[in-house]
């Protein structure tokens, strides 16, 4: 079975690394896992590091560090809720090659358009429906114009960017932003209720239970494996017999309905929809992503790894702020850390091929 | 057998333009050149053939300097040297023409010959376009070349390009121009072409060095033959010492026989119709049958419409006229999907572009167009894609260190066979291929024809484009030809001859060769 090295003549002589026995090379092939063990070492390095650099003056003391205070780690796991399902969505549109710059917005529109709705009176499925559709429609237009007409991502993504954010800018110019009496208490709950001490609880496990069954259907729905072969090389993905337009515009539909739930959630808990909600978050969560190990080429990357990126960046940012460092400094951090990784990439692609 | 060149006469070593001795290259595990001596002539035609995976374009990446070497040295003029790059090397007078050419396609012919050195007005710093174009003209006209200077290169046909390529390395003054794969896209009479100038370049004193995997053409033009297999520098023989089959055996390491499998029984059913298919400009009025068991061979002219008939079938263009009957019953094929599940497959001839997904493992490739039968419910089984992998990577014995790995770490003859795995799998009751030996060499050239007679003994009809005419003389039941987008003949394979094809092709009709 393993004779994948067989040759027919017994003369040929072998190269001379001789093939390793079978489970390490499984092992030793599978790049992607590697990549994410990676990361989460990085991750877990850099958890001990704020860990003992927070902790408490006088030894001896009971209480934990800062960093990894309950606390904190309740606010860090809210706080990271809107990026990892946002990533959820952004890797699918990365491995098949494009990407998404409209996230922020859609998720503020999104959010909007649920708070907007339950005021009306309807039911609270009804309310978030009304927002996952929204993501769902402005993922389609995304979708349209990329897959069908051939539109470069950067450009499609980023009118539809700018319109969604004109429109809550509209709206909320016009009719202020709704207050948290208007909305229905099981709305709010969903937000803000405190189960574990923790406020915003079903956030997080709405969140974390979205990135793990995202990230298992990635990895093994046959439906989502096209996704890669698209990314990987688009041509062959189409001779090969997949309907790339129809895939591609399902990515990006995905990725708009992640958003939407991110930004239904976000409404939920601050009990209102802002016209700033998401900005400028879009960035960062591509720069996730590629942390986790996507390639912005396409047919790379988990949303395992893309998790494993939001919890570094955030860490290091709370982390940071910990130690004192100003806020500003946050962003040089992150735009390092994120050039570092891909360098690592570069460099690792490069030494594999000599 | 490694070591030295085993050589008739030991010239002196002035008669030398330029030596590599002792060249040691590893990559990470891989030795892939192990102690490779090459000694080249002045004003000589050294030929390297080796099967793919042999070094040979490692060993000229050492040369020009794009790769370091991990041992050995090389003394060029009778000075020891170490190019820092391409470039260098060929200001130094080292040239090299690579199979994918290096020109700019947007740029002029005067402005990708003088590339990097146009002449430039003094003090200003401004290019000198009267200048530029007119030495591009003098260096066209030296080349028999009748091209306005200023044409976009890529309004040029491919021999036209390689020649400026040529053009720009004898611009720099080249001693040594090494040619890799030459021929590879080229028509009978542009290689014709192509070996009058290699002839006078040599008159000139250049030293050529020419690698290729056709052995009838490096017994034409060469004067010495170099063989590499795994790295190591088997032998090297003047042209006279040595035979075809001499060389191929140097190179493979075992006798290859006949080099074609044998042909097939007599005909069967028909499994594809195509009745007056038609796509203007391209091609118009094709007709003909496709039979289970049979490898039917399409030769033509590069350009005579014969992968636009193929890409008609398979669904990816849609013919504006015809009908095409699959056992039987006519079908209007939307789109590759549709082909592939009504058992059509379709190897493209631009595997890298077209075929493979380079950055994805073996396994994933193999598994490319059965997505479906390699999933449960929806869900991909990874137990499935590993057993077909396994099964057509030992069937096909494509030479991987695991199915895991990284189909571009490949040598091109292996990446051959992956592909041609992908459309095994499907189990296709027809299954197109177009140029399935390009860029393949010789060994795992024997084994893809063998894999294609097992398919088509196995029931399936093969139609199999090539424009190598030993190939559709030695592999083909039935040929058929195609001018200028329409059918000019159809030979079995007994009445068939190289004469008669050719003049098929050109569109002389089979009653004028003899």
């Amino acid at each position: 079975m393993k004779k994948s090295t067989a040759s027919p003549q017994p003369t040929e002589p072998q190269p001379s690394a001789g093939p390793p026995p079978a489970t390490a090379r499984l092992w030793m092939a599978n790049l992607a896992r590697l990549r994410e063990f990676a990361t989460f070492l990085i991750v877990v390095a850099v958890i001990l590091f704020f860990h003992f650099r927070t902790l408490p003056k006088q030894p001896g003391e009971p209480t934990p560090s800062i960093f990894l205070s309950p606390s904190n780690i309740k606010a860090l796991l809210v706080g990271m809720s809107s990026e990892a399902l946002l990533v959820t969505g952004m890797t699918i549109v990365i491995v098949g090659g494009g990407f998404d710059i409209s996230v922020g917005s859609v998720l503020a529109l999104a959010g909007l358009v649920t708070v907007q709705t339950l005021k009306l009176g309807l039911p609270l499925p009804v309310g978030i429906l009304c927002g996952l559709l929204t993501g769902a429609a402005c993922g389609l237009i995304n979708g349209l114009f990329i897959a069908r007409l051939g539109m470069s991502p950067l450009i499609a993504t980023l009118g539809m960017m700018m319109a969604a954010r004109g429109l809550v800018t509209v709206h909320v110019h016009t009719y202020g932003a709704a207050s948290s009496e208007d909305l229905p208490a099981s709305f709010l709950n969903l937000g803000q209720a405190k189960v574990l001490e923790m406020q915003g609880f079903w956030i997080v496990v709405i969140a974390l239970a979205v990135v793990l069954i995202g990230d298992i259907l990635l990895r093994n729905l046959r439906w989502l494996r096209q996704v890669y072969y698209i990314g990987g090389n688009e041509r062959a993905a189409a001779l090969s017999g997949i309907n790339v337009p129809r895939v591609r515009s399902v990515t990006y539909v995905l990725c708009g309905v992640t958003a939407a739930l991110a930004g239904v959630l976000n409404s939920a808990r601050f009990g209102t929809a802002t016209y700033e909600a998401g900005m400028g978050v879009e960035l960062q969560v591509i720069a996730e992503c590629v942390i986790g190990g996507a390639s912005l080429v396409g047919g790379q990357g988990t949303i395992l790894g893309a998790f494993l990126g939001v919890v570094l960046v955030n860490c290091i940012k709370t982390g940071l702020t910990q130690v004192g460092i100003p806020p500003d400094w946050q962003y040089v951090i992150v735009g390092v850390g994120l050039i570092f990784f891909v360098t690592l990439d570069i460099l690792m692609a490069r030494r594999r091929r000599g | 057998m490694s070591g030295g060149a085993t050589q008739s006469v030991q010239p002196a070593p002035d008669d030398y333009i330029l030596r590599m001795e002792g060249i040691h290259k590893h990559f990470g595990g891989v030795h892939a050149l192990r102690g490779v001596d090459l000694y080249l002539r002045r004003g000589e035609v050294l030929a390297i053939v080796g099967e793919n995976g042999a070094g040979k374009s490692t060993l000229v990446e050492v040369l020009c300097g794009n790769l370091r070497p991990d041992a050995g040295r090389i003394i060029y003029d009778g000075r020891p040297v170490h190019f820092a790059g391409a470039m260098e090397a060929a200001f130094a007078g080292i040239s090299v023409v690579h199979q994918e050419l290096s020109l700019v396609p947007e740029l002029t012919v005067a402005e990708n010959i003088f590339c990097a050195r146009e002449p430039t007005i003094p003090i200003l710093g401004f290019v000198d376009r009267r200048r530029l174009y007119r030495e591009a003209a003098e260096m066209l006209r030296r080349f028999d070349l009748n091209i306005p200077p200023s044409t976009p290169v890529r309004l040029l046909p491919i021999a036209i390009q390689q020649m400026i390529e040529i053009a720009k390395a004898l611009s720099l003054d080249c001693r040594v121009l090494v040619l890799d794969e030459p021929t590879a896209t080229l028509t009978e009479h542009e290689i014709r072409y192509l070996f009058d100038i290699i002839s006078r370049l040599k008159a000139r004193g250049v030293a050529v060095i020419y690698i290729s995997h056709r052995i009838a053409e490096v017994f034409a033009i060469a004067d010495r033959i170099m063989v590499l297999r795994d790295g190591e520098h088997v032998a090297t023989r003047a042209k006279g010492e040595v035979t075809a089959d001499d060389v191929v055996r140097m190179m493979v390491g075992r006798p290859l026989g006949t080099g074609y499998p044998q042909r097939g029984g007599k005909s069967a059913d028909v499994v594809l119709r195509v009745e007056g298919l038609t796509r203007e400009p391209r091609f118009r009025n094709v007709s003909f049958e496709l039979r289970a068991g049979e490898i039917l061979g399409v030769a033509g002219l590069v350009g005579a419409g014969r992968t636009e008939i193929a890409r008609a079938i398979f669904g990816i263009d849609r013919p504006q006229a015809g009908s095409i009957y699959l056992e039987g019953r006519k079908v209007q094929i939307r789109d590759p999907g549709h082909a592939i599940r009504l058992g059509i497959g379709y190897v493209p001839e631009d595997r890298k572009e077209q075929g493979l997904f380079l950055g994805l493992a073996v396994r994933t490739n193999i598994g490319a167009a059965s997505l479906a039968a390699n999933s449960v419910l929806g869900f991909m089984s990874s137990r499935r894609e590993q057993r077909m992998a396994e099964e057509y990577v030992s069937r096909l014995r494509i030479r991987t260190p695991s199915v895991l790995t990284t189909v571009s770490h490949l040598s091109g003859g292996n990446q051959q066979k992956v592909l041609l795995a992908k459309w095994l799998a499907i189990r296709p009751r027809v299954l197109i291929v177009d140029e399935p030996t390009r860029g393949v060499d010789v060994g795992a050239k024997a084994e893809v024809h063998s894999i294609l007679r097992e398919l088509a003994q196995a029931g399936t009809a093969v139609m199999m484009i090539s424009s190598e005419l030993p190939e559709i003389l030695g592999a083909s039941d039935r040929i058929l030809v195609i001018h200028e987008g329409e059918v000019s003949g159809l030979l079995s394979a007994e009445e068939a001859s190289e004469e008669k094809i050719m003049f098929l092709a050109a569109g002389r009709g089979a009653a004028a060769a003899s």
